[in-house]
């Protein structure tokens, strides 16, 4: 496995958003948190990201434990995310915002930068070819120029999916990513996210309200409820149980 | 015959008009900004004098260009530059505080163009300068004027000196004072520092009061000098206070209120005691055209630094050569000024003398010349 | 390719700017000199300051407090012994302030590293915790430093300030260290760095989760922001050959803050072009201050008109263009073909 989340808990002052939630994610596997709004599990993301630090428990990836280290170099081992509000750079252009996951790979000083150095013109270059890459994968290259926010929603997804794999993760966090999508978008959405995880290598992690969605794309899904556990287990065999159905009254997409 | 002389006369007015020139003197001087109500003041004066005497002995008529510093540094060095190099003036009367007018001092005397400055009274101005000059008196003069005072003629024997850190003023005329009260015999029993800005000074009379001294010596500007007379009077400390010409205005004598009844201050000139004939003939035209008895120092020092370029002006042939100017003005002796007689040395310092005057029922009242 | 020709239009405005110089310092006036170096130096603390302002989104008051150091650490060292042992009027100097001396060349860059040593400690408290305190620290390290001066005499001079400072800039040193500044920051905004400085503006967690180090962002930023804006005060107390503690007052800053934001807040063209409107158009539009005469009749001397009509200007100008004149375009972004639309 190369998530296991062991026992955590989650205390903001009086309020427990998370009460002792275990899971593992194994290697490759497509993994759905689910549950109605307020469950924890954009809480379990950011604890993930280093963003929170559990009040117990302990976060172990690959075999290292990393609740407790800062967040960008929780980044720099290997997980990387996307936000449910698609939170691009509003002033860079496409390949700039897919530039920024590649920087922290980029190996000159700020002192090469300013005399532009050779080592500078020469990573610059490398990490520009590979970000051209990820463009033509996503086949946003036609786009590299134009303002990020100037795309249509869709196409900001897929930027913000690219950067994330820009930084070259093992891991990727996907917080609700077809939010805001209609069926046909959220159809080629999951073919992606499929497709991705053969061609990178991927370990994927993601928030989702479309039960749909979740039945098509996730091989296991956790199910949280007031931040505990309420059901783990293969996503068909997750819409059957009594307790899940209570717990989603009124709060399934179910078609 | 008639019209042949007319014909003659009218030949002879424009060759002679023809021949007439206009000469740029430069003014530099804070009209916007903290100090615009000073500098507005100075300006008044070298105006004044301007309009009371705008040509010279040989017909030539002097234009006054003047340019706003707001006050600052960086403005009053482009100002004299642009004085120097575009409107090619002859002379500079300017600025109002010591540091920016050693910035204008530093920029004409490499350029050789003399500056007159009306009332910057720090010690060093001039120091080290072959083309500046200045007709008030120096701070060390100052002090020496208000120790002398205080100890030979009033037999104080003890002081306590407040100095205000923030101002240049202040400082050089704090200096002077305790070099010449102790060279008079007279003892400093404390110096206090305080900061421009600073309101609450009961800290401060509580401990001049401590120190219980013959008299008080606040040389510093009439906002914090009026606090702390107030302050004073409220714990009861009633020593006789003094201070240097930076509490010369009505304004210090409104704020001050009853509390500085019996305040003593230096001052360059007073109207009530016209030093001079100029005097006298200045104050009645200022009158007649302000409706306004009261002749402000600054006002007087303003048409002193304009009427002694111009009189420099007039001692030389050429009014236009900014060498022989500056050389007469150094040259200047026994000149007299609308705030007095005025000599000057080789350094550019003036000697002249100061008036010592009391509030008296809300009104500054003359009651001594001292001379140098 | 676009970057090729991106580089040939701010090459050949380098090579028009070097140019330039050596005209005006050969035929240009005294004045218009004086004015040349102004907007030079100026430009120095414009695009630095926009470093960290505009480009990094910090919001930060610092100016002042830097280019006062710079200024006196420039003075100290190309004053003579002699001159400032006549010019100590409040107490003596320290024996150390005496021997103080160096070229001028090494005074700037002394002046320069000051600043960026005390920008390093102010940058530890501030960028480590979230929250917006850059301002409030920054105003009052200005506030410090200006206190400091006039408080240790023995060092400084207090207020007297320091005069007889020999007058080693002129334009090819302002002009040409301008230049350098201009490229530095030029260079670092179009580097990982600068991408790193705009994602912690546009959106500081959306950095860290792309493994941004969002203390060395603004670290780096505020640091080159303070080296520059100590070398300028260097240069500027070599040219008005005096300095004094009430030069470096918050306005100093604030005319600062003017020209950044008239200028586009996060463009580096638009630093140059607001300091040039700001410091060239207050001159300029001195003729407001004098008589002027319309059809016959001549209004009176209205000094202060001048700053009046400048700030009316400002208004106009904040109210068409609310993100400054450049926004946050660059010159290449000016001569770009229509832009490529996103379908």
């Amino acid at each position: 496995m190369i998530l296991h989340v062991n026992n955590v808990t989650k205390n903001f002052g009086g309020v427990t958003a998370i009460k002792e939630t275990s899971f593992s994610v194994e290697r490759k596997e497509i993994f759905g948190l689910i549950g109605p709004n307020g469950a924890g599990k954009t809480t379990m993301f950011n604890i993930i990201t280093g963003n929170y630090e559990p009040s117990s428990g302990e976060v172990i990836f690959r075999n290292e434990m990393i609740h407790g280290l800062k967040p960008h170099l929780i980044v720099r081992r290997g997980i990387a995310r996307t936000f449910q509000n698609i939170r691009l750079f509003s002033s860079m252009s496409v390949l700039d915002n897919v530039l920024i996951g590649f920087d922290f790979q980029a190996r000159y000083s700020f002192f090469e930068a300013i005399s532009r150095f050779p080592r500078f013109i020469g990573e610059e270059k490398r990490i520009k070819k590979r970000a051209f890459e990820i463009l033509d994968y996503f086949g946003m290259s036609a786009f590299a120029h134009a303002k990020a926010v100037d795309l249509s929603y869709g196409q900001q997804r897929k930027v913000e999916i690219a950067r994330a794999l820009a930084t070259n993760p093992e891991l990727l966090l996907l917080d609700e990513p077809a939010a805001g999508m209609n069926p046909s978008e959220t159809e080629e959405l999951g073919n992606i996210i499929k497709k991705a995880r053969e061609d990178f290598d991927l370990t994927v992690l993601l928030i989702e309200h479309d039960m749909k969605f979740v039945n098509q794309l996730c091989d296991k899904v956790l199910v949280l409820d007031y931040g505990k556990t309420i059901f783990e287990g293969k996503p068909s065999d997750a819409i059957q149980d009594s307790e899940v159905i209570s717990a989603y009254l009124g709060d399934f997409h179910h078609d | 015959m008639r019209k042949l002389s007319v014909l003659a006369a009218s030949a002879l007015l424009l060759a002679s008009s023809s021949f007439a020139k206009e000469i740029n003197v430069g003014v530099v001087m804070s009209m916007s900004g903290p100090l615009a109500a000073y500098g507005q003041t100075c300006n008044e004066g070298i105006e004044f004098a301007h309009s009371l005497q705008p040509k010279l002995k040989n017909g030539d008529t002097v234009k006054l260009v003047l340019i706003d510093t707001k006050g600052d540094k960086v403005e009053s060095a482009n100002a004299t530059t642009r004085l120097i190099s575009s409107d090619k003036v002859v002379g500079i009367i300017g600025e109002l505080t010591s540091t920016n007018t050693a910035q204008v001092m530093a920029i004409a005397d490499k350029k050789e163009i003399p500056v007159i400055a009306p009332v910057a009274t720090n010690d060093k101005l001039t120091e080290g300068k072959k083309f500046a000059n200045r007709v008030c008196f120096t701070d060390s003069f100052q002090g020496a004027v208000v120790a002398n005072y205080a100890a030979k003629d009033l037999k104080l024997k003890t002081a306590v000196v407040v100095v205000d850190q923030a101002q240049v003023y202040s400082l050089g005329l704090a200096k002077a004072f305790k070099d010449a009260f102790s060279a008079a015999g007279g003892k400093i029993v404390k110096e206090i520092k305080v900061s421009s800005g600073d309101k609450d000074f009961k800290a401060v009379v509580s401990q001049i009061k401590a120190a219980n001294p013959d008299f008080m010596f606040l040389p510093m500007y009439h906002p914090e000098v009026s606090m702390i007379a107030r302050q004073a009077k409220q714990i009861g400390l009633n020593k006789p206070m003094f201070s240097g010409d930076g509490v010369a205005n009505q304004t210090f004598i409104d704020l001050g209120g009853d509390a500085v009844e019996g305040y003593m201050f230096t001052d360059f000139f007073d109207y009530g005691a016209p030093p001079t004939e100029r005097s006298k003939e200045f104050i009645k035209a200022y009158a007649a055209k302000t409706g306004k008895q009261e002749v402000n120092s600054f006002v007087a020092l303003g048409a002193d630094a304009y009427n002694l370029m111009v009189d420099a002006m007039n001692r030389c042939a050429n009014p236009e050569d900014n060498i022989c100017v500056n050389n007469e003005i150094k040259k200047t002796k026994g000149f007299e000024g609308v705030s007095g007689v005025i000599s000057m040395d080789e350094l550019g310092n003036s000697t002249r003398s100061a008036v010592i005057k009391v509030v008296q029922n809300a009104k500054a009242v003359y009651k001594a010349t001292v001379n140098p | 390719m676009t970057v090729k020709k991106d580089q040939w239009i701010n090459l050949s405005f380098v090579f028009g700017v070097i140019g330039f110089i050596g005209i005006a310092n050969s035929f240009f006036d005294e004045y218009t000199i004086r004015i040349l170096n102004n907007i030079a130096i100026f430009t120095i603390l414009a695009v630095s300051y926009n470093l960290i302002n505009g480009v990094t989104g910090q919001f930060s008051l610092e100016p002042n407090g830097f280019v006062a150091i710079g200024a006196y650490v420039t003075a100290l060292l190309l004053v003579s012994p002699e001159a400032k042992q006549y010019q100590y009027a409040i107490v003596d100097p320290y024996p150390f302030v005496l021997s103080l001396h160096a070229n001028f060349v090494v005074a700037l860059v002394l002046s320069g590293f000051f600043a960026t040593c005390l920008a390093l400690v102010l940058s530890f408290p501030v960028f480590r915790v979230r929250g917006d305190y850059l301002a409030i620290v920054t105003l009052g390290f200005g506030f410090i430093i200006k206190i400091f001066a006039i408080n240790y005499p023995e060092v400084t001079n207090g207020s007297l300030g320091l005069n007889d400072i020999p007058e080693f800039s002129n334009l090819y040193w302002t002009g040409g260290i301008a230049i350098i500044a201009v490229i530095t920051v030029l260079n670092i905004v179009n580097s990982k760095f600068g991408r790193a400085m705009k994602a912690v503006r546009d959106d500081e967690d959306a950095a860290i989760a792309m493994g941004v180090n969002t203390f060395k962002a603004k670290t780096f930023a505020f640091c080159t922001s303070a080296f520059f804006e100590g070398v300028g005060g260097g240069l500027l107390a070599a040219l008005l050959t005096s300095i004094s503690p009430d030069l470096f007052d918050f306005f100093f800053t604030f005319q600062l803050l003017i020209i950044i934001v008239l200028g586009g807040l996060g463009s580096t063209t638009g630093a140059i072009v607001g300091t040039i409107l700001v410091m060239g158009g207050s001159e300029w539009m001195r003729f407001l201050d004098e008589p002027m005469k319309f059809f016959g009749y001549t209004t009176p001397a209205m000094p202060g008109l001048r700053m009046v009509v400048f700030s009316l200007i400002l208004i106009f100008i904040m109210l068409f263009a609310r993100e400054g004149i450049m926004g946050k375009k660059e010159l290449k972004d000016l001569f770009k073909g229509r832009k490529r639309s996103a379908k």
